[in-house]
This record gives structure tokens, C-alpha cells and sequence, in this order.
């Protein structure tokens, strides 16, 4: 699904440049689990804004199933990310001002479906992840695990091909974390492709394989 | 997902969003509001004076027939000052078919006697058409018909609903009645519609006449119905069913062109336009009011740029701590477009909510001007917001949304997001870019608000100087009295016997010092000109301008002129004795440089020679910022038989109390003459002042506006600043930065954009005031005091503003900051 060939990210510093990624080379299979773990700075979350193609600037070659990512403009770029990504973040990344619902909302109000059809998709997966009673909560009346489960929700109701999670569990205790890990598992099992970033031995056991990364190369 | 669907969602957001942060909303409308209403209120003026429609039935049927001049024609333009003479009319009347009714008027005094206390009004004298064309109905009896409009018919008048009500108290009896209108006994016929005063804003009629009654209802008024050369009418039409305007123009051009090759001596150059009817002026004052318009549009609009500026970077910097929100949403899929829409409708929820609050600013504002300026309630009611108003107020609401709104939205929209998903600021690349827009939005706001200073301090400068200007009349301790016997239908004999036996009185009453009459009145509204010649070479050239006074004797003591030379007129200077003349020196300069100009003969207006008996100190006659003007003085009974005669008497003590006495003196040899204006010469000077003193007052108050404007600005920007640097501070005080060299890094920040945005400012106003060299008395367009002074008070303003954050930042505790962050 996934194939990145000698893929750099770096940015200009005092007259040089910085490397962030080096000579990335990497195949994810579609409905692998793959985790990419490694020290802070080692450029994890930069592998996943990339896979998202929320960061564009970058030298190398990065195959998404037919697409050529790396040749095609920005505007495609955004496109291909609509309609096969799903994002999960530590901070959860909800938005204050709307409730579960609206939240649940807004990714497919972006992508230009009908009002009837995003009602109708809304009320299932309030229904599939057990929020009816909450869906019009706001997050701050929220805990954070029910936040992350919005927020997990909220990146799954368009049904992407490919979650991308960083850190998902990493502002959550023990329980909650377990409860994300085990509907990632659920969903990897559903057919999605997932590429988590995360410090946890525990969480890297759910996925198929671990990449490590160190200081912008891959080490294994 | 259909477009209203998400319009609807971005607004519900918006709105929502903005709820939660009522303090920068609060600020946002507020400032917007000044701006947009700033705005409204000066286009319901504009909008009352050339757009408004006649509160007619199908008034887009409407038309001005206007009389033109093509030899004064301004960029192919033709002038309209021009009148038609009654039998130009008649031409065009019969012969324009295009229009269903024409109808011919003049507004004109009327002195009214019945009902109470004689009383001088606006009248209209007019074609008996004139109500048909306007198809208005009459709140009771009838209006004029062909009849009454024949020469030899009985006198009839139809009155204003107003003056039924306040000097008849709505008697159901009086249709059929007789009135007294300039001493002659007027059948009212009917009352107008409620609210009608006439079509021109400004001329609250309250009687109509028609033309038939000329003869009585104006001095000389006959002769008038009878002369081509008389030009004195206007005219206004209505479409014939069928007929547009472009035919009916082209109709009337090829009658003007007609009358011009039948009269060419009268008529050459001079043709009619058939134009829309639109708002409360006539053509001619539509023509010359236009650039006054434009400045009056001009300066709030400027206002408006500087409230749009402001509230631009208050977006950016909310835009700036919405960094978070925005990089979900992209995450989660939303495209440019569909974030700058989103942000452009919180733009236009803001001033949406602001040109609603600015609408009813202007409301209150125009209902102020109304009360301060004694406006008649028909010419009130015309200022109050309709259609056009509130279209106008909404399309500058949504352009100013779109103006402060697309900036922000798109810059806030162009950054790498990611790195706001992990809770960073975003780099240094977009302070930078973002504090280069706030910046240049700071420097744009001071450079604006100078601009307007320069322009409020230039008319303010302008007013001192008229306020300084020496009138050349001692106005202290001196009254004036104003009538008008010829209205009411006194001959030039009766005239004579009235004003002597009336000075008799006044000269005898207990501490008068010395009467006179004159006509006009010195500093009144009404100002006489002519050309006139000196004896010798070249008499028969005219070229000099001059204006003049016709007065009685004793009218340089009257009002305090002093006579350098010469004579003052007596009561030898009647008809029929040697014709004399005293000059003021500007006109014996004009006239006879180096010589004594006494004995000196000079003549005007076609009549004998004049011998010149004196010379009479410079002054001002008609505006106070008027250049030095040649003016000559007749005696009144050589030149008699004029409107509008004043009386001026000077006192030994306070006059005032002596303004009833000198009332009774004039009822007492006519009851029923009515008196215009009774004043002291210290109250005429201050309204004639009011002309400087208007555009000073707007202009200070937009300029003041401005001013306040920018300092938020710059204040808001610096204070931003530190909020968003206090861990830079602390950081910097941790390594040892005393407390006075942030204060001055901070203020210096800050003084640096004023200073920028003040040369910028100082370079566009002196280009642009250039424009207002019309307007301005005794200064030069680029006036140094001027500009060096609006100059220091903004760069003082601009200190200020930096300094109270700076102070702020200055007293930032190292420890706290560093652990805030």
C-alpha cells in the first residue's frame, strides 16, 4: 500500500541544512499494523505527517497504492489525503467549541456529503463506539479516554484506508489505553491500515512489526 | 454538501466562536461600528441630496427638465446653472411631448398674515401643472387646475400640512377661506399631503402659489411672466406613458436647439436636459455640490480603512492563538479554501453585527445633527435611513469584512500547520511573516490617521484664522432688523415715507446712538455683484468686479465701519440730486492706484456715472475667509426699490433688550409686516462663522476619531507583543536586562512603525490636501505648523500607546514568566 524510497526531510539552518529524515525506505502492506517507535527528535512524527501528507516538502519518492505522491501536486495531495487518511493524536485534537457530534461532523463536511448522509453516518458511529448518551457533550465535559475515543471516532467515521496515530495513548492512563489499543486492534482486523508512532513496548505489541528510528535513519 | 448547507454550519460556528470571546468581539464591532456608521451617516445625507426619490406615486416617472449652458460646460458636461425665463418655458411645455405635465417653480419669501403674528415663509410660486406632474392628492379640498394658473384669476394658495396644523390648528374650514399673503387677501384651496414640503431638501414650503398671482406674490413679478431674458424658473416632469428618457432628452435638446437658432441673441449656447428626479437637489445644486459630497465621502471612508486595519490584527492575533484548531481541521481534511471561507464568514458575522450597530449609530447621529442644526422635521424626515441606506450600509459592511477580513484569514491559513498539532508556535519564518502584516497593517493605520489630522488641522487652522479676521464692522453693541416692504406690495414712494418716519422713531428711542438701513445687510447671506467701470479710458470695458450695498446715512456709524476719507452720505443724496458713491479702499485701489479717488467718477449695471463722496475702510462682506473684495456703497434713495431692507442700529449699552422695542417701532407703521430676522451683529457674525465652523467640527470629530483608532491600533499590536514575548522577557531579565532597557526596547519597537507610518502619512497628505486649497482661508495646502503639529500629536499619541505595555513587559517577574510558559 505504502512504498517510500530514499525519502529526506530537512530544512535550512545557519546557512546549512538540517536533516530530520535521511534515506527512508520503507513498504507497509495494505492492513498491516506497523508501530515506528524510537528517541524523541528521531523524526517520528515527521514520518507520519508525511505518510498523511500534511507536510509536503520533502525529497524522495512515496507510492500511496497507485498514486505517486511525490509527483503530483498539492492540491491532489489534499485529495488523496481525504480519501484515505484517518489521524489520531495525543492530545486528542478535538475541537472545543463543538460538541461530540459536530465533531464526529466536521471530517465529513469536508469531503462534501450530503447533510442527510452525514447525519446518518454520525448516528452510527456514535452508536458503533457506544457515545449516544454524549453526543452533545463537549469535549471539556469529557474524560480523557472518552476524549481519545471521540477523537479515534472522529478519524475512522469516513472510513479511511489508512490511520495514522501518534501516540495515541500517550495522555491516557493505563485502562483507557488498553480500551484505544484493543479498537485499533479491532479496526486492523476490520481491514485498515494503521501506522502508529508510540514510547510504549505494550502498545508496539498490538501492531505486526516495529521500525525504529534514530536520529532521522531507520536502525531496524 | 450544498453550498448553503455549509454556509449555514460556518455561520452557526462563527457565531458560536465568537460568543466565547466576548471581549475581542465587543472591541471588533465596536470599532467596525464606529467606522461603518461614520459612513451611513454621511450617505444618508448624500443619499437625501441625489438619490432619494420624491415620496411621489411612480415617482421613477419623474424627471428634472433642466435648464443648461453649454458655454460653461466642464468636461462635456453642460452647466445647469441656468434658469428658464417663463416664455422658454411655455415653449418647452408645448412642445415637449415626450412628457405627459410639465410644471414651472421658484422658490420664493411670502410674508403670511393671517393666523397670528405676520409671519415671512417659504413659498413656492408655480405652474398650475405642478401638483398633477408630482400626482400627489391633497389631505383636504383640491389642487390648482388650469384655471387658476390664467392670468386675471381670483388668488388662490394651497398650504403645507405643517403650517394647517401649527398656525391654522387643522381647521376643517378652511379650504374656501381667505388668508392674507403679502397684504392681498389668498382663497386657500387645499392643503398638501402630510409631509410634503416641496421636492428640494433644504426648502420647507408651507404655501403654494401660482404663477398667475406673480404679480403679487413677487416684487416685479408681472414683468417677470412677460420677459425671454428673464431667466428665473426651474422645471420638473413626468414621462408621457410609453416614453423613455433617452427620447424625451433628445427631444428637449432638439428644442433647445430650436429656441437657440429662433432667439440667439437670448439663447445661444443655452438648451434644456430632461434628467431622472432623484434626491432633494435641483440640477445646478446637484452640479456644485458634488465635490463637497465627494471629500464628505471621502474622509469616513479613510476612517473606515483605519477601523479595518485595526481589527485585522486583532484577527491575526486571534488567528495566531487559533493555530491549534486550525491544523486539526486541515488534518482532519479541510482544504485552504474551505478554512479562508470559514474565517472570511467570521469576518462577516463581525460586520454584519457592526454595520447593524454603525445603522443605528448613524440614526442617532443625523437625529443629533437634526436638532443641532433647527432642522425643519420635512427636511429631518428626508435623513432618515431607507433602502438605499441600509444597501449602502450593507455592502460597506461586507466589503469591510472581506477588506480586514481576507488577510488575516488567508495568512493565518498559508503556514505549515503540523507543527501546531504538536503545540509549537510555528517557527520563526511565520512570526516573522505574521509580524510583518501586523506591522505594515500598523504603519498603513498611523500613515491614514495623519492624513486625516493634517485635513481636520487644516480646517481648524482655516476656522482660527477666521475667527482672527478683523470683519471690518464694530460688531459689539449693534442690532439688525430685517423686512421686506416690497412683498408686501409698497412702491418706491411709500417705501421712502416708511423708512424715514421708521428711522424718526428709532433715533428717538432711549440708548440708541445711530440708525441706518441697508440693503443687503453687512456679513448677511445675501451678497449683490456687478461689474463696473471707472470714468476715462476704457469706461465702457466694465472690468471690474465689484458688490455693493445700497444704505442710508449714518450707516457707517451704524455698524462701525470708519470713513477714511471723504463723506458720509445725508439726506441731500436722494433721487433726483447728483448721483454719489463711496468706495472701499480696495475698490479706489482697483480703480485709481496712487490717486485720490474723491471726486473720481465710476458706473455699474449700465446707469449714469457715480461720483465717488468717500472711502470707507476694508472689510469683510460676505463669507469671512473671502479675498480682499472691491465694494461700493449707494445711497439708498438714489437706488430705491430693493428686497430684503435691514435695519442696524447701535446702542450705547447691551442691544438685545432693545430687539422687542425695535419690533413694536416697525408694527407700529404696519401690523401686518413681518419681520425675517432680528439679530445682533454679534449672532450674525458667529452664523456667518458657522460656514468655517462646520467642516471644522466634522472634520475634527473624524480626525479625532482617527486619532483614537490608530492608538488602539498601535496599543493593541504592542500589547500582543508582550503577551506573546513575556517568556522572552523573563528570559531576558533572567541574563540581566534592566527594567529600563525593556521598557525601551518595547517603546522603541513601537516608535519605530509610528515613525514609518508618520513620514509615509506626512508624504500622502501633502499630496492629497492639495485638493482642499478651495476650502482653506490664510494658510497654504501644505501649511508646516500644520503638519509638524498633527505630526507630534500623533508620534506623542504613538509613544503613549507603546509605553503602557512596555510598562507592562518592564514589570514582568523572570520567575513567573518562565514558569508560565
Amino acid at each position: 500500500m505504502i512504498s517510500l524510497r530514499n525519502l529526506d526531510k530537512s530544512y535550512p539552518q545557519g546557512g546549512g541544512d538540517v536533516f530530520v529524515l535521511r534515506q527512508i525506505t520503507l513498504d507497509i502492506k495494505a492492513g498491516e499494523f506497523v508501530t515506528i517507535m524510537g528517541p524523541s527528535g528521531a523524526g517520528k512524527s515527521t514520518l507520519l505527517a508525511i505518510l498523511g501528507m500534511l507536510d509536503g516538502a520533502w525529497t524522495g519518492e512515496y507510492q500511496l497504492l497507485e498514486h505517486a505522491v511525490h509527483a503530483i501536486k498539492p492540491k491532489e495531495r489534499v485529495a488523496l489525503h481525504k480519501q484515505y487518511v484517518g489521524f489520531v493524536f495525543q492530545q486528542y485534537h478535538l475541537l472545543d467549541d463543538l460538541t461530540v457530534a459536530e465533531n464526529l461532523d466536521i471530517p465529513l463536511s469536508y469531503r462534501n456529503i450530503k447533510k442527510s448522509e452525514r447525519q446518518a453516518m454520525v448516528a452510527d458511529t456514535l452508536d458503533r463506539f457506544g457515545m449516544v448518551a454524549k453526543k452533545d457533550l463537549y469535549p471539556r465535559q469529557l474524560s480523557g479516554g472518552q476524549q481519545q475515543l471521540v477523537a479515534v471516532a472522529r478519524s475512522v467515521i469516513h472510513k479511511p484506508s489508512l490511520l495514522l496515530a501518534d501516540e495515541p495513548t500517550g495522555n491516557l492512563h493505563s485502562t483507557q489505553g488498553r480500551e484505544i489499543m484493543e479498537l485499533f486492534k479491532q479496526l486492523n482486523a476490520g481491514g485498515t491500515t494503521i501506522v502508529q508512532v508510540t514510547h510504549s513496548e505494550t502498545n508496539a505489541a498490538y501492531g505486526h512489526r516495529i521500525v525504529q528510528l534514530k536520529d532521522g535513519w531507520i536502525v531496524k | 454538501m450544498d453550498a448553503l448547507d455549509r454556509l449555514l454550519q460556518d455561520f452557526r460556528y462563527a457565531i458560536r466562536g465568537l460568543a466565547k470571546t466576548p471581549g475581542f468581539t465587543l472591541v471588533a464591532v465596536l470599532t467596525l461600528a464606529l467606522g461603518i456608521g461614520a459612513n451611513s451617516s454621511v450617505f444618508t445625507l448624500v443619499n437625501a441630496a441625489l438619490f432619494r426619490p420624491v415620496p411621489a406615486p411612480h415617482a421613477e416617472q419623474l424627471v428634472w427638465l433642466a435648464a443648461t449652458n453649454e458655454e460653461h460646460a466642464t468636461r462635456g458636461a453642460p452647466s445647469f446653472r441656468r434658469n428658464f425665463s417663463y416664455p422658454e418655458f411655455r415653449d418647452y411645455a408645448t412642445q415637449l411631448t415626450s412628457l405627459a405635465s410639465v410644471a414651472a417653480y421658484m422658490d420664493i419669501p411670502l410674508s403670511l398674515g393671517s393666523g397670528g403674528e405676520p409671519q415671512r415663509t417659504k413659498g413656492l410660486i408655480t405652474s398650475g401643472t405642478y401638483f398633477d406632474v408630482l400626482g400627489f392628492r391633497p389631505a383636504t379640498g383640491r389642487f390648482f387646475t388650469a384655471d387658476d394658473d390664467t392670468p386675471g384669476a381670483a388668488p388662490v394658495t394651497v398650504i403645507s400640512h405643517a403650517l394647517w396644523q401649527r398656525r391654522f390648528g387643522s381647521a376643517s374650514d378652511l379650504v374656501g377661506r381667505a388668508i392674507t399673503i403679502n397684504g392681498r387677501p389668498f382663497t386657500v384651496i387645499g392643503v398638501a399631503p402630510e409631509g410634503f414640503a416641496g421636492t428640494e431638501l433644504g426648502t420647507a414650503v408651507e404655501l403654494w402659489v401660482p404663477l398667475a398671482s406673480a404679480a403679487i406674490a413677487m416684487p416685479d413679478g408681472g414683468r417677470l411672466l412677460e420677459l425671454r431674458t428673464e431667466p428665473w424658473l426651474r422645471a420638473l416632469g413626468r414621462l408621457a406613458p410609453g416614453a423613455t428618457l433617452s427620447q424625451a432628452d433628445a427631444q428637449a435638446r432638439t428644442i433647445g436647439a430650436r429656441l437657440a437658432a429662433t432667439y440667439p441673441e437670448i439663447l445661444e449656447d443655452n438648451s434644456a436636459r430632461v434628467i431622472p428626479m432623484a434626491g432633494g437637489l435641483a440640477p445646478d445644486n446637484r452640479q456644485e455640490a458634488r465635490p463637497i459630497f465627494g471629500l464628505l465621502m471621502a474622509v469616513p471612508a479613510l476612517v473606515l480603512l483605519i477601523a479595518c486595519a485595526n481589527v485585522a490584527n486583532l484577527m491575526l492575533a486571534r488567528a495566531a492563538s487559533r493555530r491549534r484548531e486550525i491544523g486539526i481541521r486541515v488534518a482532519l481534511g479541510a482544504t485552504r479554501g474551505r478554512l479562508v471561507t470559514q474565517l472570511l464568514t467570521e469576518a462577516l458575522v463581525l460586520t454584519l453585527l457592526a454595520g447593524a450597530t454603525g445603522l443605528l449609530l448613524s440614526v442617532w447621529l443625523n437625529d443629533l445633527l437634526a436638532a443641532v442644526s433647527e432642522l425643519p422635521s420635512e427636511v429631518s424626515a428626508a435623513l432618515t435611513p431607507d433602502i438605499r441606506v441600509v444597501g449602502f450600509t450593507a455592502t460597506v459592511a461586507l466589503m469591510t469584512g472581506v477588506l480586514f477580513g481576507l488577510a488575516p484569514a488567508l495568512g493565518s491559513t498559508r503556514a505549515n500547520l503540523v507543527p501546531a498539532l504538536k503545540g509549537d508556535s510555528g517557527g520563526l519564518g511565520l512570526q516573522v511573516r505574521r509580524s510583518r502584516l501586523v506591522s505594515s497593517f500598523v504603519v498603513a493605520q498611523v500613515a491614514l490617521s495623519l492624513v486625516l489630522l493634517v485635513t481636520a488641522g487644516l480646517f481648524l487652522r482655516t476656522l482660527g484664522r477666521a475667527l482672527r479676521v478683523d470683519p471690518g464692522i464694530d460688531t459689539s453693541h449693534a442690532v439688525a432688523v430685517s423686512f421686506d416692504l416690497r412683498i408686501q406690495g409698497y412702491d418706491a414712494a411709500r417705501q421712502g415715507t416708511f423708512y424715514t418716519q421708521l428711522l424718526e422713531r428709532v433715533r428717538g428711542m432711549p440708548g440708541v446712538t445711530a440708525a441706518s438701513l441697508a440693503s443687503p445687510m453687512p456679513l448677511g447671506s445675501r451678497l449683490i455683484s456687478s461689474a463696473a467701470a471707472a470714468e476715462g479710458p476704457g469706461q465702457d470695458d466694465y472690468n471690474v468686479q465689484i458688490s455693493y450695498a445700497a444704505v442710508w446715512p449714518e450707516y457707517f456709524t451704524a455698524v462701525g465701519t470708519p470713513l477714511l476719507r471723504g463723506r458720509d452720505f445725508t439726506s441731500r443724496d436722494v433721487a433726483g440730486a447728483p448721483p454719489v458713491v463711496i468706495v472701499n479702499e480696495t475698490l479706489a485701489r482697483r480703480m485709481w492706484p496712487d490717486q485720490d479717488p474723491i471726486g473720481k467718477r465710476l458706473r455699474f449695471g449700465g446707469e449714469p456715472f457715480l461720483e465717488v463722496v468717500g472711502v470707507a475702510r476694508d472689510g469683510k462682506y460676505h463669507e469671512m475667509t473671502e479675498r480682499p473684495r472691491g465694494f461700493l456703497y449707494v445711497p439708498e434713495r438714489q437706488r430705491a426699490d430693493l428686497s430684503d431692507i435691514t435695519l442696524l442700529v447701535r446702542t450705547a449699552g447691551d442691544p438685545r433688550p432693545l430687539i422687542p422695542a425695535l419690533g413694536e417701532a416697525v408694527h407700529a407703521l404696519d401690523r401686518s409686516l413681518p419681520l425675517f430676522q432680528a439679530i445682533t451683529l454679534e449672532e450674525a457674525l458667529r452664523q456667518r462663522l458657522d460656514n468655517e465652523r462646520g467642516p471644522s467640527f466634522v472634520l475634527g470629530v473624524f480626525g479625532g476619531l482617527a486619532l483614537l483608532l490608530a492608538a488602539l491600533g498601535l496599543y493593541g499590536v504592542m500589547a500582543y507583543a508582550v503577551a506573546q514575548r513575556t517568556r522572552e522577557v523573563g528570559v531576558r531579565m533572567a541574563l540581566g536586562a534592566e527594567r529600563p532597557r525593556v521598557l525601551r526596547q518595547f517603546v522603541g519597537e513601537g516608535m519605530r512603525l509610528a515613525a514609518i507610518g508618520i513620514v509615509i502619512g506626512l508624504v500622502i497628505a501633502a499630496a492629497l490636501t492639495r485638493v482642499l486649497a478651495q476650502f482653506l482661508y490664510g494658510i497654504t495646502t501644505t501649511d508646516a505648523l500644520t503638519f509638524v503639529l498633527c505630526a507630534a500629536v500623533l508620534g506623542s499619541v504613538a509613544a503613549l500607546a507603546s509605553f503602557i505595555p512596555a510598562r507592562r513587559a518592564a514589570n514582568v517577574d523572570p520567575m513567573v514568566a518562565l514558569r508560565y510558559d
